[in-house]
């Protein structure tokens, strides 16, 4: 497997907040809560394209997530809407303050040859 | 057929201008809502659930019994959640971790915990969002995508709307986004400025330099131009009513609380050219009624511990992340939130070790995983109470269709009177 190394940010997407009220287990929430988005620059440079699977892991675990190509990324970052599978990648360390580090995560992106 | 009006129980816009048709206890139409709101009326179904202990179906009295029998053995209980139900409930959970020498924690834990941190610093500027929506004529999203997660906060309080002293909207305000990401929010601004992760903090100090007129020898900061920090300082001093709304993009990153002191400092310093102001972005829709009640019954707003038959408070020693991940509590009891779903998994994989009491009005993960899952009436579509919108508003919510279920405060209270009787 080659891999690459990214910064993952967590945060809401439209269809997270949507599908959530579908249902937690509703297809469109796990769906949604399993893609990864990355920048075009990014996924030309990856070979990646919508819909292709990718593993992404770091010191805290990993999770498998399929990729969405997004205008909006600037290189080197990824995006994951939140859910059960972006908070197994998310250090549960606080620093003092209660708030886990859920934006900035430094994460592995796997891709099979 | 009838027409009913009803106060969205989703976000902390919290808009109480929706109209549901419903016929036969049914929704067919939701009115004025966004479309979270649409589908939250239109999904709701709580026929579908029942009270289970380890899985198994129980009657309801049951289900309280032993939720109550977990929580009397436990030697350090936590009661989580609360930011999805009224704050008459919240009330009663207080009443019940007070009982039981608990701790009592909000979801405000992770998401503007860090921004309470920083307001108990330097203080708040703030206004509601009726201010807004009438004075504003600079708008500033500051690490928040209101277009996806309060989708209709610009249409109603914030850019769009026509105010008392902006008759020309849109047209009157200038809308500035400042984030990593060029999100739809920021897609919709005159002026989107990237930055890079975990430089707000430096980018908040180079403004406050500037606003002071200092002569700064760099290019760039945070990925930003100081050129375009100039302009921005600028338009922030020369605007007749600024704001900055912000959200996890500060909170949740490099610095958290630290980021929100700086952001208040600035708003602070603005104040000696113009009326500038500070509102935080509150996700879940009574979240800010949590900080509220929990603040109004003890003193302070999340994070506490009544073990000592007081409250204490402490951030990082009494917040759930911390007891989760060091695995000091030996139980608990959530409600109207889903950390299963929503915290770290090396803090919320602790939660299959020990008994836990899940009140939802839906099936969460957490609920899947529960030893005891009461299912309860959803405030704001079965049942009214007050909730508390992100600035601090206290709203009505209202009742649309009837539920078999008790309400969060009712188990609570079956709860607390079965410990009581012992």
């Amino acid at each position: 497997m080659k891999s690459w190394k990214f910064l993952l940010i967590t945060g809401r997407s439209l269809k997270q907040g949507q599908a959530a009220e579908q249902g937690k287990f509703s297809p469109e929430y796990i769906n949604e809560t399993t893609t990864v988005e990355i920048g075009k620059e990014d996924a030309e440079k990856l070979g990646l394209s919508d819909g292709m699977e990718v593993k992404l892991k770091n010191t805290c675990g990993e999770g498998i997530f399929h990729v969405r190509i997004s205008q909006g990324l600037p290189s080197g970052i990824l995006f994951i809407p939140y859910g059960p599978s972006a908070n197994l990648l998310i250090p549960a360390e606080t620093g003092g303050t209660g708030m886990p580090g859920c934006k900035g995560i430094d994460v592995e992106l796997l891709k099979e040859r | 057929m009838e027409t009913i009006s009803a106060t969205c129980p989703f976000c902390g816009c919290l808009c109480d201008d929706i109209q549901i048709v419903v016929e036969n206890g049914k929704v067919l139409e939701v009115k004025n809502g966004c479309s979270i709101s649409k589908t939250l009326f239109t999904h709701h179904d709580p026929d579908d659930l029942v009270p289970q202990i380890e899985g198994k179906k129980a009657s309801l009295e049951e289900a309280l019994d032993r939720a109550a029998s977990i929580i009397r053995q436990a030697r350090f209980p936590l009661v989580f959640g609360l930011s999805m139900t009224s704050c008459e409930a919240q009330r009663k959970a207080v009443e019940l971790a007070e009982f039981i020498g608990g701790n009592i924690d909000s979801t405000s834990t992770f998401c503007h915990g860090p921004t309470t941190l920083a307001m108990q610093s330097v203080g708040e500027p703030t206004c509601t969002l009726g201010e807004i929506k009438n004075r504003a004529d600079l708008v500033v999203f500051w690490g928040c995508n209101p277009v996806e997660a309060h989708p209709r906060h610009i249409a109603r309080y914030s850019v769009s709307p026509k105010g008392l002293f902006n008759p020309a909207g849109r047209r009157g305000r200038t809308v500035v986004t400042v984030d990593v990401r060029a999100t739809p929010t920021a897609r919709v601004s005159d002026i989107f400025l990237q930055i890079q992760p975990h430089k707000d903090y430096e980018v908040f100090e180079v403004l406050r330099a500037l606003l002071k007129g200092k002569d700064l020898r760099i290019d760039s900061v945070g990925g930003i131009p100081l050129d375009a920090l100039k302009d921005l300082v600028n338009k922030m001093k020369s605007c007749k009513f600024g704001i900055i709304l912000f959200g996890m993009g500060l909170t949740m990153t490099r610095g958290r609380h630290l980021n929100i002191e700086a952001a208040i400092s600035l708003v602070r310093d603005l104040n000696q050219f113009t009326k500038f102001l500070i509102i935080p972005m509150r996700g879940h829709y009574n979240v800010t009624g949590a900080d509220a009640v929990l603040t109004w019954q003890t003193g302070y707003p999340y994070a506490l511990n009544f073990s000592r038959g007081y409250p204490q408070y402490n951030p990082g020693e009494f917040t759930t992340v911390d007891l989760l991940r060091r695995k000091e509590v030996d139980a608990a009891l959530i409600l109207a939130s889903d950390p299963m779903a929503s915290l770290p998994r090396q803090a919320s994989s602790y939660l299959e070790e020990i008994p836990f009491v899940v009140l939802d009005c839906r099936k969460s993960y957490s609920a899947s995983f529960a030893t005891v899952f009461i299912p309860v009436a959803a405030s704001g579509v079965s049942i009214s109470g007050t909730a508390y919108r992100m600035d601090g508003v206290p709203v009505l919510l209202k009742k649309v269709l009837d539920s078999p279920h008790p309400t969060d405060e009712q188990v609570l209270d079956g709860i607390l009177k079965r410990l009581r009787q012992r």
